[in-house]
């Protein structure tokens, strides 16, 4: 392809740029510029394609063009003109692929066909999709149990894939589901549940616009939700105080120049964000929640005794929550000495951050991963949940429980049924829709699908989407457990480790991407839904044209699977898969919420799904919010490191060009690296310690007890802002040293932000 | 009129002008559509990044706007992709080229 010739004077424009600019300007206030998406693909489109990049809400008076750097990375690593077609593999076999990185393999392009592994030639075939799913169905009813089988699903999912999916798995008689979200919000889930009756957030993005004061424990939105930072910057523009816990000084979070704002990035400007900005110890969030809990109390008491009206909100906590008297018991036998040991922050940090709360009239708080990968995250989100409830933060506009999701509809596919504990309700539906029994028997979580492929009692596993052998704990383990399948099956736009390590039948299936036109057999264009962290459900139909007119939407393929492996006496698997509308009306009559799905959906923003927590109706056994009262954890990772030499604790975190498993560039700009993800962030005075000196290479070891051997070899060691005792680096990359075994208590999430590590010096370093 | 005439000539407001007539030939296209196949024409962009810098619209929604309408069928066809940047260079299609000689550019 050969490049244009540029036949532009681009200073002939009368004017000069501020006049192009003027243009601009009239371009965007003469219509919203997706109408062109809308206009081209009719009432199907009612809002373009969601962005795949993050599940961060959608402003409700903003164009959905407010996406982000990252969204557009994510929709030009979609839409790459690159292909893998069936030749590819005549001169890659997977033996040899399986050195490649996952950012060389991706970068290859999309996926063009369906192919099928031989092992003759260590390669992969092209097939027929008939082909292919007669096989697939064939080896999945040839296994003695249903339960022999695992069905991952990513995140990506839309609701109708995710639906379509559940039904044909529970058809099949099954359960397993694992899914990305038990290796990252889970613990969300679990607590929230149990706190407030609802495992979702309770906010919406118009309470960020009201709220006083934002808590931000455990993220960095700058790379994993840009767009977040928008709300938070004008939050911070109007006053609202901003409070970060974070162990890593995040220049993103710090101060944010936001893309929208173009007087912003023109000029270089950038606004603060976050007014108060502490470095917790990894794993001491709960200990600063708590820390602050009981300041709280103290200010109340001292308020009481002076005569003087109550911090708390008395009315709510009588009548809307119970058990604050068992929760107040426990902050008060847990001493300052505990919270500043195990948090890192001092007692008068502490008291400082209490009285923002105590003086916002409306607080949000928010959190992700560095909260919810922790093996006391459970009790860790519950201690949240307690100190909101404290001042009524929970049910009322500028307040709220925001646990802020990653994959963009890894809430809804939670929703529509992926999820191996199913509520009972929802299965009575089922089966009171297709008139056949559910299976009832509790599934595999992604912990415990392991473990069955790892002890042979699991025999195939069907990937909607995903890199699952890099997302999980353990790769070099993950690895070993692929290959012993009977079947793999991967659904996916472009090539990844975990398509390297094939079964004994093994099938790569190509699918289209959330940016791409779907039309079916009559040329109808369809859409699909997401819901995102705030709970709302939109439509979302692709622009671009298929990369292959050989790829199949992701319904399509698992229609023509369930059809080969189940037949079509329950299901007319292909209706569902011709006409997506079905398989809302399915939802429509299932799930709760999602009455007259197809109509509502296709209104700008879409809708909400009912949140009983809005109204103050509480969904627990107790029909109150309820408070915990857990301890501390004895100790912290953090805390055994800091008693012993040489010992360290390891988060795993995102690159600025990464999107979770997908690495599209190994740049990092707002940590200032550059070409490079072999690299661990480590505090000036522990490099020191370890005998190290900037730019060194290191072994990074895993030490965890379990007699397990886990290294990391040749990392670059960065000085940088991180607390004493507390390192960071990228995953998946360092997913080696997460170790399977140590997981979160009640949500067996993977501990990637609490790995003990030691260092080596790398051969290459002490050679040098 | 020849497009090397229209670069000399073009002002903002006869740039909206060849906007509105080119939204008025097919009414399928938003403005910020037309903008890109006017803009390539009068030689003032052939690329995302400078049509974005040029026009002060993001980046991101003129990626969008580009993939609208690219294509086989479409008003512009993409000829280079930066993956670094993300910038896309476009060319205008016959499709495009006839569109624009109908605005009278």
């Amino acid at each position: 392809m050969g490049k244009p010739e540029f036949i532009g004077k681009k200073s002939k424009a009368a004017g000069g740029w501020g006049a192009l600019r003027s243009c601009g300007k009239k371009l965007l206030a003469s219509g919203a510029p997706l109408s062109g998406a809308v206009t081209m693909l009719k009432a199907n489109q009612p809002d373009g394609f969601d962005c795949p990049g993050c599940a961060w809400g959608d402003p409700e008076h903003g164009s959905s063009f407010e996406f982000c750097e990252n969204g557009v990375k994510a929709v030009a690593w979609e839409a790459t003109d690159k292909r893998v077609p069936p030749s590819f593999f005549k001169t890659h076999t997977v033996s040899s692929l399986r050195g490649w990185t996952d950012y060389e393999l991706e970068r290859e392009g999309r996926l063009t066909h369906p192919m099928r592994y031989d092992a003759a030639s260590d390669t992969y075939l092209p097939v027929t999709w008939d082909e292919a799913f007669s096989e697939i169905g064939k080896v999945l009813r040839s296994l003695d149990s249903p339960g022999r089988a695992e069905f991952y699903t990513s995140g990506r999912a839309s609701n109708e894939a995710a639906y379509i999916y559940q039904l044909f798995v529970r058809l099949y008689g099954t359960n397993n589901f694992p899914d990305c979200s038990n290796m990252c919000h889970e613990a969300s889930g679990i607590a929230l549940e149990e706190s407030i009756g609802i495992g979702k957030g309770t906010v919406v993005l118009e309470d960020f616009e009201k709220a006083d004061a934002i808590f931000v424990i455990g993220q960095n939105p700058g790379t994993n939700h840009p767009r977040m930072l928008g709300d938070l910057r004008r939050a911070a523009q109007r006053g609202a105080r901003i409070a970060v816990f974070n162990p890593v000084r995040e220049k993103g979070l710090e101060r944010f120049a936001d893309p929208q704002n173009k007087l912003e990035m023109l000029t270089g400007g950038s606004t603060a964000i976050a007014s108060e900005y502490y470095q917790v110890r990894l794993g001491g969030d709960m200990a600063a929640v708590r820390g602050m809990a009981k300041a709280v109390f103290a200010a109340d008491d001292a308020a009481i005794a002076a005569g003087k009206p109550s911090v708390l909100d008395r009315k709510f906590l009588d009548q809307h929550t119970s058990g604050i008297e068992f929760y107040r018991a426990a902050v008060d036998m847990t001493s300052w000495e505990a919270i500043e040991d195990q948090s890192g922050l001092s007692r008068a940090e502490l008291e400082g951050l209490a009285q923002i709360y105590i003086a916002s009239e409306r607080t949000i708080c928010t959190w992700a991963m560095g909260v919810t990968q922790h093996r006391h995250s459970v009790a860790m989100i519950r201690e949240i949940a307690n100190f909101m409830l404290l001042r009524g933060n929970v049910g009322r506009p500028g307040t709220g429980l925001c646990p802020v999701r990653g994959h963009s509809n890894v809430q809804g596919d939670r929703t529509v049924g992926i999820n191996e504990k199913p509520p009972r309700e929802f299965l009575d539906a089922l089966e009171k829709e297709f008139g056949v029994p559910m299976p009832r028997q509790h599934g595999h979580n992604v912990i415990a699908a392991i473990g069955a492929m790892l002890d042979g009692s699991a025999q195939a596993f069907i990937g909607l989407g995903g890199n699952f052998a890099r997302a999980t704990p353990d790769t070099s383990l993950i690895a070993k457990a692929l290959r012993k399948q009977k079947l793999t099956v991967n659904i996916a736009t472009k090539l990844n480790y975990s398509h390297l390590l094939p079964g004994e039948v093994s099938y790569v299936l190509p699918c289209l991407g959330r940016t791409e036109i779907d039309r079916n057999s009559d040329g109808v264009a369809q859409i699909v839904t997401v819901e995102d962290s705030m709970c709302m459900v939109h439509g979302s139909g692709g622009i671009n044209k298929p990369a292959s007119p050989e790829l199949r939407s992701e319904v399509a393929i698992i229609a023509g699977i369930a059809e080969a492996t189940l037949g079509s006496k329950i299901v007319d698997w292909k209706a569902l898969g011709h006409h997506h509308d079905r398989i809302r009306d399915l939802i429509s009559r299932t799930v709760p919420g999602f009455h007259n799905y197809n109509e509502r959906v296709r209104k700008p923003r879409g809708f909400r799904l009912y949140n009983a927590v809005e109204h103050r109706v509480w969904q627990t056994p107790s029909r109150k919010a309820t408070f915990s009262s857990c301890e501390l954890p004895s100790q912290t990772e953090h805390q055994r490191a800091a008693g012993e030499k040489g010992l360290f604790v390891l988060q795993t975190f995102r690159s600025h060009d990464q999107y979770n498993t997908t690495v599209y560039g190994l740049d990092d700009r707002y940590r200032g690296i550059y070409g490079e993800r072999q690299i661990v962030f480590i505090n000036p005075a522990d490099l020191e310690q370890i005998g190290a000196r900037p730019g060194d290479r290191v072994d990074i070891v895993g030490q965890h007890d379990d007699g397990i051997e886990r290294v990391a070899k040749s990392f670059r060691v960065v000085p940088y802002d991180v607390p004493r005792g507390s390192v960071a680096g990228y995953y998946p990359e360092l997913n080696v040293l997460v170790p399977l075994s140590s997981a979160g208590e009640q949500s067996d999430t993977p501990t990637s932000k609490s790995i003990l590590v030691s260092f080596r010096l790398a051969e290459a370093t002490k050679a040098a | 009129m020849t497009s090397a005439a229209a670069r000399d000539e073009v002002s903002e407001d006869r740039f909206m002008q060849i906007v509105e007539a080119i939204c008025a030939s097919d009414p399928s296209l938003t403005p910020v559509s037309s903008a890109l196949i006017a803009a390539h024409h009068l030689g003032i962009a052939q690329d995302s990044r400078t049509f974005s810098r040029n026009l002060g619209i993001a980046h991101a929604l003129v990626l969008r706007e580009i993939s609208a309408i690219a294509g086989e069928d479409g008003f512009l066809s993409i000829v280079g992709r930066n993956e670094r940047t993300h910038r896309i260079e476009f060319a205008l299609t016959d499709k495009g080229k006839r569109l624009a000689d109908l605005a009278g550019i």
